[in-house]
Protein backbone atom coordinates (compact mmCIF):
# COMPACT_ATOMS: atom_id res chain seq x y z
CA UNK A 1 0.00 0.00 0.00
CA UNK A 2 2.78 2.37 0.99
CA UNK A 3 4.73 1.31 -2.12
CA UNK A 4 1.72 2.02 -4.31
CA UNK A 5 1.29 5.43 -2.69
CA UNK A 6 4.92 6.39 -3.32
CA UNK A 7 4.92 5.10 -6.89
CA UNK A 8 1.66 6.92 -7.59
CA UNK A 9 2.96 10.24 -6.27
CA UNK A 10 6.17 9.89 -8.28
CA UNK A 11 4.27 8.90 -11.41
CA UNK A 12 1.74 11.72 -11.10
CA UNK A 13 4.43 14.37 -10.63
CA UNK A 14 6.60 12.98 -13.46
CA UNK A 15 3.68 12.80 -15.90
CA UNK A 16 2.58 16.34 -14.91
CA UNK A 17 6.08 17.70 -15.49
CA UNK A 18 6.42 15.97 -18.87
CA UNK A 19 2.96 17.04 -20.02
CA UNK A 20 3.54 20.62 -18.85
CA UNK A 21 6.89 20.63 -20.64
CA UNK A 22 5.38 19.35 -23.87
CA UNK A 23 2.56 21.89 -23.63
CA UNK A 24 5.05 24.70 -22.93
CA UNK A 25 7.28 23.83 -25.89
CA UNK A 26 4.34 23.44 -28.26
CA UNK A 27 2.77 26.71 -27.13
CA UNK A 28 6.01 28.67 -27.31
CA UNK A 29 6.84 27.29 -30.76
CA UNK A 30 3.42 28.00 -32.23
CA UNK A 31 3.25 31.52 -30.81
CA UNK A 32 6.80 32.28 -31.92
CA UNK A 33 6.11 30.98 -35.42
CA UNK A 34 2.97 33.08 -35.74
CA UNK A 35 4.77 36.23 -34.62
CA UNK A 36 7.80 35.52 -36.83
CA UNK A 37 5.57 35.15 -39.89
CA UNK A 38 3.99 38.53 -39.23
CA UNK A 39 7.43 40.09 -38.66
CA UNK A 40 8.61 38.64 -42.00
CA UNK A 41 5.63 40.26 -43.73
CA UNK A 42 6.45 43.64 -42.13
CA UNK A 43 10.08 43.18 -43.17
CA UNK A 44 9.14 42.47 -46.78
CA UNK A 45 6.73 45.41 -46.92
CA UNK A 46 9.28 47.74 -45.34
CA UNK A 47 11.91 46.76 -47.92
CA UNK A 48 9.42 47.40 -50.73
CA UNK A 49 8.27 50.66 -49.17
CA UNK A 50 4.69 49.42 -48.62
CA UNK A 51 4.26 51.30 -45.36
CA UNK A 52 0.49 50.93 -45.12
CA UNK A 53 0.72 47.15 -45.42
CA UNK A 54 3.59 47.14 -42.93
CA UNK A 55 1.54 49.18 -40.46
CA UNK A 56 -1.47 46.88 -40.88
CA UNK A 57 0.65 43.84 -40.12
CA UNK A 58 2.22 45.67 -37.19
CA UNK A 59 -1.27 46.31 -35.78
CA UNK A 60 -1.96 42.59 -36.07
CA UNK A 61 1.17 41.85 -34.00
CA UNK A 62 0.25 44.52 -31.46
CA UNK A 63 -3.14 42.87 -31.11
CA UNK A 64 -1.71 39.36 -30.79
CA UNK A 65 1.21 40.18 -28.53
CA UNK A 66 -0.71 40.97 -25.27
CA UNK A 67 -2.46 37.57 -25.41
CA UNK A 68 0.85 35.81 -26.07
CA UNK A 69 2.55 37.90 -23.38
CA UNK A 70 0.09 36.75 -20.71
CA UNK A 71 1.05 33.14 -21.35
CA UNK A 72 4.77 33.73 -21.89
CA UNK A 73 5.08 35.72 -18.65
CA UNK A 74 4.19 32.60 -16.68
CA UNK A 75 6.74 30.46 -18.48
CA UNK A 76 9.73 32.67 -19.22
CA UNK A 77 12.13 35.05 -17.52
CA UNK A 78 10.46 38.44 -17.48
CA UNK A 79 13.51 40.07 -18.98
CA UNK A 80 12.83 38.18 -22.23
CA UNK A 81 9.33 39.66 -22.30
CA UNK A 82 10.70 43.12 -21.54
CA UNK A 83 13.18 42.82 -24.43
CA UNK A 84 10.40 41.91 -26.85
CA UNK A 85 8.20 44.74 -25.54
CA UNK A 86 11.02 47.21 -26.06
CA UNK A 87 11.88 45.99 -29.55
CA UNK A 88 8.22 45.99 -30.59
CA UNK A 89 7.83 49.56 -29.38
CA UNK A 90 10.85 50.65 -31.40
CA UNK A 91 9.62 48.84 -34.52
CA UNK A 92 6.25 50.55 -34.16
CA UNK A 93 7.82 54.01 -33.98
CA UNK A 94 10.28 53.42 -36.82
CA UNK A 95 7.52 52.10 -39.10
CA UNK A 96 5.25 55.04 -38.26
CA UNK A 97 8.16 57.37 -38.98
CA UNK A 98 8.80 55.44 -42.23
CA UNK A 99 12.46 55.00 -41.34
CA UNK A 100 13.40 51.89 -43.30
CA UNK A 101 17.00 51.24 -42.10
CA UNK A 102 16.15 51.57 -38.40
CA UNK A 103 12.86 49.67 -38.82
CA UNK A 104 14.63 46.79 -40.57
CA UNK A 105 17.36 46.64 -37.92
CA UNK A 106 14.85 46.61 -35.10
CA UNK A 107 12.69 44.03 -36.91
CA UNK A 108 15.73 41.76 -37.15
CA UNK A 109 16.31 42.23 -33.40
CA UNK A 110 12.66 41.53 -32.60
CA UNK A 111 12.67 38.44 -34.78
CA UNK A 112 15.80 37.17 -33.06
CA UNK A 113 14.34 37.76 -29.56
CA UNK A 114 11.22 35.81 -30.50
CA UNK A 115 13.01 33.09 -32.46
CA UNK A 116 15.40 32.25 -29.65
CA UNK A 117 12.61 31.71 -27.09
CA UNK A 118 11.53 28.19 -28.18
CA UNK A 119 15.21 27.38 -28.96
CA UNK A 120 16.17 28.35 -25.42
CA UNK A 121 13.43 26.27 -23.84
CA UNK A 122 13.94 23.09 -25.86
CA UNK A 123 15.64 20.04 -24.38
CA UNK A 124 19.14 19.75 -25.83
CA UNK A 125 22.71 19.43 -24.61
CA UNK A 126 23.47 23.07 -25.22
CA UNK A 127 20.63 24.21 -22.96
CA UNK A 128 21.39 21.64 -20.28
CA UNK A 129 25.05 22.60 -20.05
CA UNK B 1 5.14 44.48 -2.96
CA UNK B 2 2.03 42.33 -2.93
CA UNK B 3 3.54 40.35 -5.79
CA UNK B 4 6.50 39.39 -3.62
CA UNK B 5 4.15 38.65 -0.74
CA UNK B 6 1.96 36.34 -2.84
CA UNK B 7 4.92 34.54 -4.44
CA UNK B 8 6.45 33.99 -1.01
CA UNK B 9 3.24 32.48 0.33
CA UNK B 10 2.88 30.17 -2.67
CA UNK B 11 6.48 28.96 -2.46
CA UNK B 12 6.26 28.59 1.31
CA UNK B 13 3.15 26.40 0.93
CA UNK B 14 4.90 24.28 -1.69
CA UNK B 15 8.00 23.84 0.47
CA UNK B 16 5.91 22.86 3.52
CA UNK B 17 3.87 20.36 1.49
CA UNK B 18 7.06 18.96 -0.06
CA UNK B 19 8.70 18.52 3.35
CA UNK B 20 5.57 16.81 4.65
CA UNK B 21 5.44 14.42 1.73
CA UNK B 22 9.12 13.61 2.24
CA UNK B 23 8.25 12.46 5.74
CA UNK B 24 9.18 13.13 9.37
CA UNK B 25 12.75 11.94 8.88
CA UNK B 26 13.41 14.98 6.75
CA UNK B 27 12.83 17.25 9.68
CA UNK B 28 14.55 15.02 12.24
CA UNK B 29 17.72 13.10 11.59
CA UNK B 30 18.89 13.43 8.04
CA UNK B 31 20.76 11.09 5.77
CA UNK B 32 23.40 12.84 3.58
CA UNK B 33 21.20 12.92 0.47
CA UNK B 34 18.24 14.14 2.54
CA UNK B 35 20.33 16.99 3.92
CA UNK B 36 21.38 17.91 0.37
CA UNK B 37 17.73 17.94 -0.71
CA UNK B 38 16.62 20.07 2.26
CA UNK B 39 19.31 22.67 1.57
CA UNK B 40 18.61 22.70 -2.17
CA UNK B 41 14.86 23.11 -1.67
CA UNK B 42 15.32 26.10 0.59
CA UNK B 43 17.71 27.75 -1.89
CA UNK B 44 15.40 27.01 -4.83
CA UNK B 45 12.44 28.54 -3.02
CA UNK B 46 14.35 31.63 -1.90
CA UNK B 47 15.48 32.77 -5.36
CA UNK B 48 12.04 33.22 -7.02
CA UNK B 49 10.70 34.62 -3.73
CA UNK B 50 13.00 37.61 -4.00
CA UNK B 51 13.37 37.94 -7.75
CA UNK B 52 9.98 38.60 -9.34
CA UNK B 53 11.63 38.48 -12.78
CA UNK B 54 11.96 34.73 -12.50
CA UNK B 55 8.77 32.84 -13.30
CA UNK B 56 7.35 31.01 -10.29
CA UNK B 57 7.33 27.84 -12.32
CA UNK B 58 11.16 27.96 -12.37
CA UNK B 59 11.11 27.49 -8.61
CA UNK B 60 8.26 25.01 -8.42
CA UNK B 61 9.50 22.52 -11.04
CA UNK B 62 12.97 22.04 -9.44
CA UNK B 63 11.35 21.58 -6.02
CA UNK B 64 9.00 18.91 -7.39
CA UNK B 65 11.90 17.29 -9.22
CA UNK B 66 13.89 17.09 -6.00
CA UNK B 67 10.86 15.71 -4.21
CA UNK B 68 10.46 12.82 -6.63
CA UNK B 69 14.22 12.20 -6.75
CA UNK B 70 14.35 12.03 -2.96
CA UNK B 71 11.30 9.78 -2.79
CA UNK B 72 12.76 7.49 -5.44
CA UNK B 73 16.10 7.24 -3.59
CA UNK B 74 14.38 6.63 -0.26
CA UNK B 75 12.23 3.96 -1.85
CA UNK B 76 15.24 2.23 -3.42
CA UNK B 77 17.12 2.42 -0.10
CA UNK B 78 14.08 0.87 1.62
CA UNK B 79 13.83 -2.04 -0.80
CA UNK B 80 17.52 -2.87 -1.29
CA UNK B 81 20.12 -3.27 1.47
CA UNK B 82 22.94 -3.03 -1.06
CA UNK B 83 21.54 0.18 -2.52
CA UNK B 84 21.07 1.55 0.99
CA UNK B 85 24.76 0.99 1.64
CA UNK B 86 25.63 2.99 -1.46
CA UNK B 87 23.08 5.77 -0.99
CA UNK B 88 23.20 6.20 2.78
CA UNK B 89 26.52 4.59 3.64
CA UNK B 90 27.07 2.15 6.49
CA UNK B 91 27.49 2.78 10.21
CA UNK B 92 31.11 2.80 11.37
CA UNK B 93 32.26 1.29 14.62
CA UNK B 94 34.69 3.76 16.18
CA UNK B 95 35.08 2.00 19.52
CA UNK B 96 34.81 -1.77 19.57
CA UNK B 97 34.99 -3.81 22.74
CA UNK B 98 36.41 -0.80 24.56
CA UNK B 99 39.20 -0.17 22.05
CA UNK B 100 39.39 2.88 19.78
CA UNK B 101 39.58 1.85 16.14
CA UNK B 102 42.13 4.27 14.72
CA UNK B 103 41.67 3.16 11.14
CA UNK B 104 37.92 3.85 11.26
CA UNK B 105 38.48 7.23 12.87
CA UNK B 106 40.87 8.21 10.09
CA UNK B 107 38.54 6.86 7.42
CA UNK B 108 35.64 8.88 8.78
CA UNK B 109 37.89 11.92 9.31
CA UNK B 110 36.64 11.94 12.87
CA UNK B 111 39.24 13.31 15.28
CA UNK B 112 39.70 12.08 18.83
CA UNK B 113 38.45 15.45 20.03
CA UNK B 114 35.25 14.99 17.98
CA UNK B 115 34.86 11.55 19.51
CA UNK B 116 35.33 12.79 23.07
CA UNK B 117 32.91 15.65 22.43
CA UNK B 118 30.23 13.29 21.18
CA UNK B 119 30.79 10.96 24.13
CA UNK B 120 30.27 13.85 26.53
CA UNK B 121 27.09 14.85 24.67
CA UNK B 122 25.93 11.24 25.09
CA UNK B 123 26.45 11.50 28.87
CA UNK B 124 29.48 9.25 28.81
CA UNK B 125 32.37 11.57 29.66
CA UNK B 126 34.75 8.72 30.48
CA UNK B 127 35.90 6.86 27.38
CA UNK B 128 36.88 3.93 29.59
CA UNK B 129 33.15 3.32 30.22
CA UNK B 130 32.37 2.79 26.55
CA UNK B 131 32.00 -0.68 25.08
CA UNK B 132 30.89 0.37 21.59
CA UNK B 133 30.64 3.73 19.87
CA UNK B 134 29.02 3.64 16.46
CA UNK B 135 28.96 6.54 14.03
CA UNK B 136 25.58 6.24 12.33
CA UNK B 137 24.88 7.18 8.73
CA UNK B 138 23.11 10.36 9.81
CA UNK B 139 26.25 11.56 11.63
CA UNK B 140 25.05 10.80 15.15
CA UNK B 141 27.19 8.78 17.51
CA UNK B 142 25.49 5.89 19.31
CA UNK B 143 27.19 4.95 22.57
CA UNK B 144 26.78 1.57 24.23
CA UNK B 145 28.34 1.64 27.70
CA UNK B 146 30.04 -1.30 29.33
CA UNK B 147 27.57 -3.52 31.15
CA UNK B 148 28.91 -2.48 34.56
CA UNK B 149 28.57 1.18 33.68
CA UNK B 150 25.13 1.25 32.17
CA UNK B 151 22.11 2.55 34.04
CA UNK B 152 20.56 0.21 36.54
CA UNK B 153 17.17 -1.19 35.67
CA UNK B 154 14.45 -3.16 37.47
CA UNK B 155 15.58 -6.45 35.95
CA UNK B 156 19.04 -6.04 37.53
CA UNK B 157 17.43 -5.80 40.97
CA UNK B 158 14.86 -8.52 40.27
CA UNK B 159 12.05 -6.08 40.88
CA UNK B 160 8.83 -7.03 39.12
CA UNK B 161 7.20 -4.20 37.22
CA UNK B 162 3.78 -3.80 35.72
CA UNK B 163 3.15 -2.89 32.11
CA UNK B 164 3.60 0.80 31.35
CA UNK B 165 1.87 1.79 28.18
CA UNK B 166 1.70 5.14 26.49
CA UNK B 167 -0.33 7.78 28.30
CA UNK B 168 -3.47 8.69 26.42
CA UNK B 169 -4.20 12.35 25.75
CA UNK B 170 -7.80 12.95 26.76
CA UNK B 171 -8.05 16.73 26.51
CA UNK B 172 -5.76 19.10 24.63
CA UNK B 173 -6.40 22.82 25.01
CA UNK B 174 -10.02 22.28 25.99
CA UNK B 175 -10.77 19.93 23.10
CA UNK B 176 -11.73 16.39 24.08
CA UNK B 177 -10.04 13.72 22.01
CA UNK B 178 -12.95 11.38 21.32
CA UNK B 179 -10.76 9.11 19.24
CA UNK B 180 -8.35 8.56 22.13
CA UNK B 181 -11.24 8.00 24.54
CA UNK B 182 -12.59 5.32 22.20
CA UNK B 183 -9.14 3.70 21.90
CA UNK B 184 -8.90 3.59 25.70
CA UNK B 185 -12.38 2.06 25.88
CA UNK B 186 -13.79 5.05 27.73
CA UNK B 187 -16.72 7.31 27.11
CA UNK B 188 -17.24 11.10 27.21
CA UNK B 189 -19.72 10.53 30.06
CA UNK B 190 -17.01 8.82 32.11
CA UNK B 191 -14.69 11.77 31.39
CA UNK B 192 -17.25 14.32 32.56
CA UNK B 193 -17.97 12.28 35.70
CA UNK B 194 -14.27 12.01 36.54
CA UNK B 195 -13.77 15.73 36.15
CA UNK B 196 -16.89 16.48 38.17
CA UNK B 197 -15.32 14.46 40.99
CA UNK B 198 -12.22 16.64 40.61
CA UNK B 199 -14.36 19.77 40.87
CA UNK B 200 -14.25 20.72 37.20
CA UNK B 201 -17.69 21.48 35.80
CA UNK B 202 -16.72 22.18 32.23
CA UNK B 203 -14.08 20.04 30.52
CA UNK B 204 -13.47 22.87 28.06
CA UNK B 205 -11.70 24.68 30.92
CA UNK B 206 -9.06 21.96 31.06
CA UNK B 207 -5.78 22.84 29.34
CA UNK B 208 -4.47 19.31 29.23
CA UNK B 209 -5.47 15.94 30.62
CA UNK B 210 -3.91 12.55 30.07
CA UNK B 211 -4.52 9.08 31.43
CA UNK B 212 -1.66 6.73 32.21
CA UNK B 213 -1.77 2.93 32.10
CA UNK B 214 -2.29 2.85 35.88
CA UNK B 215 -5.54 4.78 35.43
CA UNK B 216 -4.23 8.01 36.95
CA UNK B 217 -5.29 11.26 35.38
CA UNK B 218 -2.82 14.11 35.01
CA UNK B 219 -4.69 17.35 34.42
CA UNK B 220 -4.28 21.08 34.46
CA UNK B 221 -6.81 23.87 34.08
CA UNK B 222 -6.42 26.78 31.67
CA UNK B 223 -5.41 30.14 33.08
CA UNK B 224 -8.41 31.96 34.68
CA UNK B 225 -8.87 34.49 31.87
CA UNK B 226 -9.16 31.71 29.31
CA UNK B 227 -11.78 29.71 31.14
CA UNK B 228 -15.37 29.92 29.95
CA UNK B 229 -17.63 31.92 32.25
Amino acid sequence: MHTVKIMTIIAVILVSIFCASYFTNTTLSSHAQSLEEKISVIDTNTRKGNWDAAEAELSAIEEEWPKVENIWTVLLDHIEIDNIDEALKKVSEYVKARNAPLALAELATLKQYIKHIPEKESLNLKNIF
Amino acid sequence: MLVVFTRTLILFAIVVVTMRIMGKRQIGELQPFELAVAILISELAAVPMQNTGIPLVNGIIPILTLLIAQMALSFIALKSTKARGIICGRPSILIENGKIKEKELRREMFTLNDLLEQLRINNTPNIADVEFAILETNGQLSVIPKSQKRALNAEDLNIPTSYEGLPVDLIVDGAVSYENLKTAGLSPIWLRQEFNKLGVENVKDVLFASLDSQGKIYWQLKSPERRKK
